[in-house]
Order: C-alpha cells, then structure tokens, then sequence
C-alpha cells in the first residue's frame, strides 16, 4: 500500500487542535469499526464454529483442506491470476512506453482509449466479451459463416474467457503503473546509450527494461491482487465450469449457506492477498534499503 | 533492424488498443442491432432498446443505484476529509498508524468484505436491515479509504508556506481552513468523491451479497438478468449507466471548475 | 518607549536537541534595512521564523515594539512575511491575493481597494490586478508577494531570500527596487539573504550570522572593511587569509610573521601577539613599478605571477611570492598596460591600514 507523507503546514500545535483532531477523526473510526474491523472479526471466528451449533471446531479447515474442490478453486485462482498478471505487463508495456515518452498529439488520445474502459464498469466490458466469446458469439459466428469451422470453438466459459475478461478489466492499472515508472527514467540516458552505439532493441534491453523493473513488479502485484480478488467476471465468463475461489464463495454463502465454509474460504483468498502484498512490501523495502547503500557508499 | 522493431512496437499499440475498445464497441453496436440476436455487427440500425430502459425492470434499479451511490460519496466526502484533516493536517500524535487503520480495508478483498458483513449482519440478527442501509454501509466502507487517501494525499502536497502566508497576513485558522486548505484540497477531494460514486455506483462484490430479492441495485439486476438472457437490451442497460457515469464526472469536473485556473495560464 | 522594532533578547532555538540558533542577541531600529545574512544552516531562517511566530524560542524573548511575543501566534503579530518561492494563493488573482490580509481583518471593501491598488502601484504592477498567479512571470510574482506583504500596512517586513529564484539580471534590478520602496513606505526590513552582494547593496545595516551566533554587525562597508573574524573575511567579498605565526606588537605597528617563510608584514590594527591571522583584500594590493618606491612603511613583496584569469572589468592574477604563499591580486582591466605577463616577476605594495588583522 502507498504511504502518504505527513509533512504538513505547520499549525500552532495546542491542546484544543489535539482534540478537536481526535473528535473528527471519531466518525470514521466508528464506521470501520462496526462495519469494517467487528465483520472481519466475526468472520474469523465463524470460520472455527459450527455453522448449525455455534460450537468450535476446527472440521472447517479440515474440510478445506481435504475435500479436493476447495484446493482444486485455490489452484485455477492462483493460475488464474498469474496468467493475468503476465498477460497485463506484457499488453500493457508498448502502451505505458508509449505514454511515458511520446510528445505527440495522438498521446490524449491514446491515453483516453487506455484508461476510459476503466469508467464503463465491469458489467459492461464482461457482457461485451459474453457476446464475442460465447458459443453463437462474435468470433464463432464469424468463423463459422466462413466456413473454416464446422462446430463452434469452446471460448467461453473456461479459464481463456477468465483470462481475456479480466486482463481487459486490470489492463489500464497496470499501465498506469508501468507508465509511472517509465517515465522516471531519466530520457538522457535513452540518448547516451544511442550516442554510445546501442541499437534500440539494446537501449531497451540493457537501460529500459532493467530500470522500469520496479514498474513490472507493481503492475504484476496490482494484476494479480485485483485478478484474485474479482468476482463478476469469473462468474460471468467462468459460469459453472470454471469456478474460483470468489465463486465458491458466493455460492456457500447464498447457495449452501454454509457460513463457517465460506468464512475459511474467504480467509484462504484472503491471506493469499496479504502474501501478495507482503512479497511487494518486501521487495520495495529491499530496493530502497539497497539504494541507501549505494548513496552511502559514495558519499 | 530499428525499421522492424519500431513496426512492431505500433503494431502493438494497435493491437492493445483493439483488444481495449473491442468489446465496448460490440456493446454499443449490440445495443442499437434492431434483431434480438446479438451475434453480428447490425447493418441496420434502432433505437428501440433504450426505449425499454424505462420500464420499471430497470428503472427502479437505476434510481436505486442512484440513491445509494449518492449517499455513499457524500458521507465518504465528509468522512474523508475529517480524517485526512486531523491525521495529516493536525498531526494527531500516532497518525501513521491511524492512516494504516484508515486504510486497512484497502488490502481486503470485496467479496471477502461481503461476506464478513454479511455474516456479521446475520450473527448480530441484524438480516433486516439487508437493503438499502447494508448496501449504504458496506460501500462506505469500500470508498472511504480511497476519499481519505486522496484526501490526505492533497493535504500532504498542500504546500505548507500557503498556510503560512495566510498565517502571516493575520488569517486565523478558521480563516485560514476556509479560505486556503479548503479550495487547494478541493480539486482532489472531489475527484475522490467522484470515484466513491463511480465504485458505488457499478458495485457487484458486496452489494451482491446485501441486496434484498426484488429491490437490486443494477449492476447486480444486470449479472442476474445475462444469466438468462445476452439480448441487446442489456447493451442498452450498460450503454445507458456508462453514459450516465460519463455525465457524472463531466459535471464534478465542473463543479470543481477552478482548476482549469490553476493549471492553464488564463488571462 | 524604545525606538527599536524587533529585540531578540537572548534567544536560543533547538530542533531536537540540536541547537541551531544559541543566545542571539539582537536590535532592529525603527525604519532601517538590516540584513541577516549567512551561509546555509547557520540559523538565519529559524531566526526569522522565530520572529514571525513559526517557531517558538526554546529560550529567550522575542519583542515587537518592546512588546514580548512569544504567547502571540503569527496571525496576530502584524508582521508581513515574503516567502523565496513567493507562496502565492494559485486559486486567487493577483488583487485577490493583495487583498487577502485586509479582508481577513474585516477592512471595509472600498477600503481594501484603495490599499491594493497602492500597493500594486508601489511595486509598478497596476493592470495585472485580474490575473492568476500561474499567468505572470517570475518577477511579477515576486512583485505580488510583495505587494501582498506590504498592503496590511505591518509594523516590520520580512523577506526570506526573496529575490534567489530570480535571474541574475532581473535580481539586480529587483536589489535597488526594493531598496527604494522600503524608503517609500518607511518600513523597516528584515531581510534574510545568503548573498552577500544583496545585501551589501540594498542593507543600512548587515548581521552575519555564522553557526548560530552572530559573527559580526555594522554598516556594509565598514563589514567589507574590517572583518572581525576569519569567517566573516572569507564569507564577505574575496579576500586573501593568511595564517599567523608570530606577531610583535610595536608602538604604532604590528609585525605578523607569516607562515611558510620569513613574511613580516605591518599592519596599523592594534593587536596583541595572540593574533592567529590576518586578511588582506585582493584590490587593495598594489601592483608596484620597479622604479616605484611605493610610500614610506608600505609592505613591499616580490613575486611571480603564475596564474592569470580574466574577469571582465578586473584581471585576476595568482602571485606566488614566496615557496606556498601566494596571493590573488585584482587589477582593473581599464590599466591593461599594468596587467604582467605570466611567470613575470612583479613587486605588489600592501598598505598597512590594508592588512586586517583577525580573530579566529
């Protein structure tokens, strides 16, 4: 998570403004609190109850562990995400590489066309996929007027329909991170390496890519984190043969209503997050402590 | 080699691009196809659809929608710039932690806060007040983080010597929150609460779990309605809300029209 | 009822337990220029801030006017503040901006008119009232900062290195403009500057302020003239520092043996044997003719020219006269005739009243 800077103006620190500050502060504490802290609380507790006798027991975990579905739905997230995660960066690098260095007039365009998708809403982009990708959709249709196929290709429905949905759904974040990063690369060193002979596949190589690398480890987190966590795409795309941890646990919730399997459900998706944002965390601590280093070392 | 290689690049571009606009161009298209079968690129074209969009199938959802989103991006608003004030503009002693708090339920996802709260909801025999106040609660707890963290993030690129100017020509601190804080934050508070709407507005994680039967807000009428039916009344629908969404930032961009001043040198 | 506008009354400031400012001591007169002038860090602008009410002494009293303000917060001190990067409102025009201070005072509107449009007269900036901030230039700003500051009417303006985002030229111009509204208005000026030559030019009265103390105070010229300390000779103007190795106090004269060699230089400053080094400031060495025998008790050295750099309006030439001692010398280009040739042997004449003995 991004950290904001306190520095602030300076006011006339006092005992009314320490106050006062706690007393505004009062109204948001309270919603998170009762709305956000006791809920997660109360979830973690279900997870180890039985959801019939409110007895403890630890059957719920067992369950999720051995039942061989619950597994399976962690595994296809996972993949899931990860192939989103690689189909965001790579999809999203030209762009943010264009974005980030272009003077043209077309940029607001191209910026535009990037990022707008993101106002539309999820429901709109996913219907637009159902009706390209479903069996007598777009794509079939067309192939099949043509004559090159017979029966219609299965684009729907499976973890490819996932995988287009949501890469189109997480696509303008992670080129806005990727552009970000791209653009705090100094130009001048783009030109130094062409003045010292590099061809631009080599400027792309050795200067580009090796400095936008902390571009691509947030884009792959942000594609991962939101591909993991998304719900009405899967539902949409995934339907009933390709099902995730998200769906599953929709369905315990409003189909079996199995409260204490969906709360350990929800905890497996959840702490797959914070292992997520644990590695980022890491790794950005691991990159500014190692460039405190090489100042120190010139100093 | 660089010929290739610089073909390649805009080739790429093209293609993102494509696959980017793609599906909402099919949609707009599907939405004006004058048969009832979305399945090609209309030669001819109809109106019709949206003329269904105010039956009340949808409309009720929409206001609803409306309603909701409305409530949320005013009491996130509000919420937001209280908090933001005192943990970055006060300096509360602990704020980092506070904002670590505040923030906390960014790194949860949805469908996990879905279900906490539903089962809270239920725990406490509270299944009730599903509907409207659930729905309300459970996206200010989505959109408060983000208007706080705007919030904060304006306040802390605030610059300082502004306040102290003030300060210096004799304003108080009233004066001061009134006349100076207050309209430099605005541009992104506002953008903050615009987006609370916006997520509000098109939330399917938690208000699928919140919604009472026959009383949803759209986008979750719309995911129930396309597991029947993929007919062009639905691009209509989604035309429509991503029209309506367009018109709502159009006009918080007006209201917080003093950027343009900021920004481009006017006379 | 004293005739001073601000007294620091030994003040110290500490951030963190790190002093910054120790037991300063200082009296602004009604009505002068006095800059505070000083290298980066040595507590200038704490000072200032100290002044107007954004930080609070860890010891010691601010007064305006005899009056203590250490209680008062700065929005109460009737003090007008220029800031370096100007800190103009971006979401007010430029009579918005003037007019802030007088409305936050509930001044009456026809009122607070009249004030801008003098105040926007004073700095020659009338016509640009319905401006944004964002649409001037850089010395239009800087003008609207002032004229922000100054339309209050407060009792002492302070400036915060206001004209260092300036370019070169502009600043010049800016030095003698704000010199001449400061007489206009009668206010007096405190301002906070790590240029010397800004403040040798516009100050009644400058105070060099060095680790947190002040290093010396006086008239400009007198500053330029007779430095008190080896910090102060080598921070104001150019100057020649040599080290001091024995000094023999003589009725009338002083004689500093001079490090390296067997250097004895006379000096007029009354001194005592204590004195560790002296300075000498390059445009006062002379440049004798070999026939020239120079005054009586002038110090006479010989040298070799080893280094000549051309400034403009002055040649400066780098002259060893003895084995490791060499001293910069200034000589006017308009004498091109004088300037010697590179590894010439030259003979420069020092004054004794030239050679400022210091402390250290």
């Amino acid at each position: 998570m991004s950290t904001i800077a306190l520095a602030a103006p300076a006011a006339m620190p006092g005992a009314p403004a320490r106050t006062s500050g706690y007393l505004v502060l009062a109204p948001s504490c309270l919603v998170l609190t009762i709305f956000f802290a006791l809920p997660m609380g109360t979830m973690i507790g279900m997870s180890f109850m039985d959801a019939q006798t409110l007895s403890p027991t630890l059957f719920n975990y067992q369950r999720f562990f051995s039942d061989g579905l619950s597994l399976a739905g962690l595994y296809r997230t996972a993949v899931m995400s990860i192939l989103v995660a690689v189909c965001v960066t790579v999809l999203g690098y030209p762009v943010a590489y264009y974005l980030a260095r272009s003077r043209s007039r077309w940029r607001a365009l191209v910026f535009a066309l990037a990022l707008a998708p993101e106002l539309a809403g999820v429901v709109l982009r996913t219907y637009g996929w159902l009706i390209i990708l479903e069996d007598r959709g777009f794509i079939n249709d067309m192939l099949t007027h043509l004559g090159v196929i017979a029966s219609p290709l299965p684009l729907s429905k499976n973890l490819f329909a996932v995988v287009v949905g949501l890469t189109h759904v997480v696509l303008p974040f992670g080129i806005l991170s990727l552009t970000t990063s791209i653009q705090g690369i100094d130009p001048n060193l783009e030109r130094a390496a062409q003045m010292l002979g590099a061809s631009r596949l080599a400027v792309v190589r050795h200067i580009i890519l090796p400095l936008s690398v902390p571009g691509i480890v947030s884009s792959l987190l942000i594609a991962f984190t939101m591909a993991a966590s998304a719900y009405a795409t899967p539902a949409l795309l995934g339907g009933a043969r390709f099902k995730v941890l998200a769906t599953m646990i929709y369905e315990q919730v409003l189909f079996y209503i199995d409260w204490g399997f969906a709360a350990v459900m929800a905890i497996a998706l959840l702490i797959m997050m914070l292992m997520i944002s644990f590695l980022g965390i890491r790794y950005e601590a691991r990159r500014s402590s190692r460039r405190s280093n090489r100042e120190g070392g010139a100093s | 080699m660089n010929r290739v290689l610089t073909c390649a690049f805009w080739l790429a571009i093209a293609l993102v691009l494509t696959f980017i606009t793609l599906p909402l161009a099919v949609v707009v298209a599907a939405s004006l196809s004058p048969s009832s079968a979305v399945t090609f690129l209309p030669w001819e074209w109809t109106f019709d659809w949206y003329g269904d969009l105010l039956a009340d199938r949808w409309l009720q959802p929409f206001l609803l929608s409306v309603k909701i989103a409305t409530v949320v991006a005013g009491i996130s608003g509000v919420l937001g710039v209280l908090a933001a004030y005192a943990v970055v503009y006060e300096r509360i002693p602990g704020s980092t932690a506070i904002m670590a708090g505040l923030l906390s339920p960014l790194s949860v996802p949805q469908i996990v806060k879905g279900v906490a709260i539903v089962l809270f909801l239920s725990i406490i025999g509270l299944q009730g007040v599903l509907g409207t106040p659930a729905l309300i609660a459970a996206h200010v707890v989505l959109a408060l983080p983000f208007v706080t963290r705007m919030a904060a993030t304006s306040l802390a690129n605030f610059d300082g010597n502004l306040d102290r100017a003030a300060q210096s020509l004799g304003a108080t601190k009233r004066q001061r929150l009134q006349h100076i804080v207050l309209p430099m934050i605005k541009p992104g508070v506002l953008s903050g609460v615009t987006f609370a709407f916006i997520i509000s507005f098109n939330n399917i994680p938690l208000s699928v779990f919140l919604v009472r039967p026959g009383d949803t807000t759209l986008p979750i009428a719309v995911i129930n309605y396309l597991e029947y039916s993929l007919d062009p009344v639905m691009a209509a629908v989604n035309v429509a809300s991503m029209i309506f969404i367009l018109a709502v930032i159009f006009l918080f961009e007006k209201i917080g029209g003093f950027s343009a001043q900021l920004h481009g040198g006017s006379k | 009822m004293n005739s001073f506008d601000i007294e620091l009354v030994s003040v110290s400031k500490s951030f963190a337990g790190i002093p910054v400012v120790q037991d300063l001591n200082l009296q602004i007169p009604r009505g002068e220029f006095v800059s505070i002038l000083g290298p980066s860090g040595c507590g200038k602008t704490t000072t200032l801030n100290m002044i107007a009410g954004f930080n609070t002494p860890s010891a010691g009293d601010v007064r305006v006017r005899g009056k203590s303000q250490n209680r008062i917060p700065p929005e109460r001190r009737n003090l007008g503040l220029v800031f370096q990067n100007y800190a103009l409102f971006p979401h007010m025009t430029v009579i918005e901006n003037v007019g802030f201070g007088l409305r936050m005072r509930g001044t009456p509107k026809a009122e607070i008119g009249q004030a801008v449009d003098a105040a926007l007269r004073s700095v020659r900036l009338d016509g640009f009232g319905s401006r944004y901030p964002k649409a001037l230039s850089g010395g239009q700003q800087q003008r609207v900062a002032l004229a922000r500051a100054i339309a209050p009417r407060p009792s002492v303006l302070l400036l915060d290195e206001p004209l260092s985002n300036l370019d070169l030229k502009l600043r010049e111009a800016m030095r003698i403009e704000l010199k001449e509204i400061q007489e206009q208005l009668d206010m007096t000026f405190v301002y906070v500057t790590h240029d010397q030559e800004e403040a040798m030019a516009m100050s009644d009265r400058i105070v060099v302020m060095w680790q947190g103390a002040i290093a010396q105070q006086g008239e400009p010229a007198s500053i330029y003239r007779n430095p008190a300390t080896r910090f102060v000779a080598d921070f104001v103007g150019r100057s020649n520092i040599l080290s001091v190795r024995r000094s023999i106090p003589g009725p009338t004269v002083l004689e500093l043996c001079i490090d390296g060699t067997q250097i004895v230089l006379r000096s007029d400053c009354a001194g005592n044997s204590a004195v560790q080094s002296c300075c000498i400031r390059p445009e006062s060495i002379a440049l004798l003719n070999g026939s020239d025998a120079g005054a009586g008790g002038q110090n006479r050295l010989d040298g070799v020219v080893r280094r000549i750099v051309n400034l403009g309006a002055h040649v400066e030439l780098l002259v060893e006269v003895a084995n490791g001692l060499s001293l910069t010398v200034l000589v006017p280009s308009s004498r091109s005739s004088l300037v010697p040739e590179l590894a010439s042997t030259v003979t420069l004449g020092i004054d004794p009243q030239d050679v400022q003995v210091l402390s250290d």
